[in-house]
């Protein structure tokens, strides 16, 4: 009799403090867990309200697509973005060629030659790099840059392609080697042996074990880069000249989509056709970001089979 | 003698982890070694082939010579020790790539031009057949070895070896990551590579070293206890310290 007692006196214990503590703590975690999915749907959501109708129904798509003509405030005013978008594409993919190599490199430097001191001061300093605020970098471009530029090439602009793209590629580096370098490490170690047991030099063992192996997570460092190219936004609007343009070299200026959407949004009207094709841009970078995530994803899955299922 | 050292002492930073080591390895005999954890017996396999130089913190004194030439040598090439010298680990480390890719890679490091698709071919088919592995994959080869078993890709591992035509072949407890069977498949496959090539192995198991091997050399601390033919170290094991252990009293 006194042994029942006791067990419901525990059972009704179970349900005291620690029991609501714990019932709070699994709300709140379930609440951090599903806010990511709320937020990118409620942003999709935004977006999608205030420019995919107008996007689908007045805009006219195919001027929106292939005219170089941006003359949103004209009397007769021109929605074209192809200029914005060769403009980020030209930036983006300038920057890549400068990134792609300094990254790697860099992640393969630290991941497999660094040791010790050496190795952590360099993550260190990387990691430093890519907290940088982007307007630093903006005007790094603008005041160190574009003299530079005008007096090494002899071009009457410096705020052009190269000047962003070299700022973007900088930009971009820090974030890629870290995740390169997570992707070099990520590589088990048995596999650099085993090759180094068969006689590879430390070259081959990275050009023929490490850098295959860690396929997968070195194009996920690079389309980081590249999504991040295509959203930077303040860097960009100061160091391209922000003029629309189709550029035809390096030294031409050119205006980005993002630069475009934060430099004008502010001056239109609520809900006037400028506002409206504003939103239009951002769907469209939307999609295209929407499209490199996708493109990894298939990658990703695609490598899979080279990596193996005990690594 | 296929393997010998002499006075073969070994650091690993202030440690010390081989004192004084003299070992006779005999050409086409598999040769166990066994002991309890740390006494140092894997340390002195990752000497033969020098992949303990790996760690930058080794430091090594004495002669290591294999069949008359010492590999610690200056100007050796490890290139050179390691096509000579095959190794085998303790977790099977089958690279990430084809089958095919597998048993090719190392002739692919060394070689300038590569063999042609039927050379390849060729040697694919025996170095696969040498490990009796050949019926298993012979109609996957193009399929990533990681995907095999265990058993496989320890195979895989040894074969992958045979196109360098190696004289000595150094394993570190190859069997302890299979079970029971795949550990008898093995086994059987390092008694059947025997004679050809020069089998050093070490383990754990004492029932291995007793089953699948010539010779047998007992470390403590660092330092060789005992080397004798393995039949006579389980029978009549001559120092105090190897019978204890051998007969399970510590270790």
């Amino acid at each position: 009799m006194s042994k029942s007692i006791v067990s419901t006196e525990v059972a009704a214990n179970a349900r005291g403090s620690a029991w609501w503590i714990d019932q709070v703590a699994r709300i709140l975690v379930l609440l951090g867990g599903i806010s990511a999915i709320v937020f990118v749907l409620a942003i999709f959501g935004f977006v999608a309200k205030e420019g995919l109708g107008y996007m689908l129904g007045d805009l006219d798509l195919v001027e929106f697509f292939t005219s170089p003509e941006w003359r949103p405030t004209a009397m007769e005013p021109n929605h074209g973005i192809l200029a914005l978008l060769v403009g980020t594409a030209s930036v983006t993919g300038l920057a890549m060629l400068i990134a792609v190599p300094f990254s790697i490199g860099a992640a393969i430097f630290i991941g497999e030659f660094a040791t010790g001191k050496t190795r952590e001061i360099l993550k260190v300093l990387v990691e430093l790099l890519a907290a940088i605020p982007s307007v630093v970098w903006g005007f790094i471009g603008l005041s160190i840059m574009n003299p530079l530029i005008i007096e090494v090439f002899d071009v009457p602009v410096g705020l052009n392609v190269l000047n962003a793209g070299v700022i973007l590629g900088l930009m971009a580096a820090p974030i890629m080697t870290t995740i390169a370098e997570d992707a070099l490490k990520a590589v088990p170690d048995g596999y650099r042996e085993a090759a180094e047991a068969l006689g590879a030099t430390r070259w081959q063992v990275i050009f023929k074990v490490v850098l295959p192996s860690a396929k997968k997570g070195l194009v996920a460092a690079v389309l980081l880069g590249v999504g991040r190219g295509f959203g930077e936004t303040m860097a960009v609007l100061m160091a391209t000249g922000h003029s629309v343009n189709l550029p035809t070299s390096p030294f031409d200026s050119v205006r980005a989509m993002t630069a475009t959407i934060a430099a004008e949004l502010g001056e239109t009207a609520h809900g006037s056709d400028h506002y409206k094709v504003l939103f239009a841009i951002g769907i469209t970078l939307f999609f295209i970001t929407f499209v490199i995530n996708m493109a990894a994803d298939i990658f990703v899955r695609g490598g899979l089979k080279m990596s193996g299922k005990n690594s | 003698m296929a393997v010998e050292t002499k006075g073969l002492s070994l650091w690993y930073g202030s440690f010390q982890a081989l004192f004084d080591v003299d070992i006779s390895i005999r050409e086409g005999k598999v040769t166990s070694m066994i002991g309890p954890s740390g006494c140092g017996k894997s340390t002195f396999l990752r000497t033969v082939n020098r992949i303990n130089e790996r760690h930058s913190y080794v430091r090594t004194e004495g002669s290591v010579k294999v069949f008359g030439e010492d590999v610690m040598a200056e100007g050796v090439e490890l290139v050179q020790v390691r096509k000579q010298v095959g190794m085998v680990f303790q977790r099977p480390n089958a690279l990430p790539i084809s089958i095919r890719d597998n048993v090719l890679f190392g002739l692919g490091l060394h070689s300038k031009k590569k063999p042609s698709k039927s050379e390849g071919d060729d040697i694919v088919e025996k170095s696969l057949k040498r490990v009796l592995l050949w019926d298993n994959v012979k109609d996957k080869l193009g399929t990533v070895a990681t995907s095999l078993s265990l058993e496989e890709q320890q195979k895989l591992c040894i074969a992958r070896l045979l196109p360098m035509k190696p004289r000595v072949l150094l394993m570190d407890e190859p069997c302890s990551a299979l079970d029971p069977k795949a550990t008898a498949a093995v086994e059987d496959l390092i008694w059947e590579l025997r004679g050809e090539y020069t089998i050093l192995i070490v383990t754990h198991n004492m029932a291995q070293a007793r089953r699948a091997s010539d010779e047998c050399i007992f470390m403590l601390l660092g330092k060789v206890i005992e080397h004798t033919e393995t039949g006579e170290m389980f029978l009549t094991p001559q120092n105090q310290a190897t019978a204890d252990y051998i007969e399970g009293r510590y270790g």
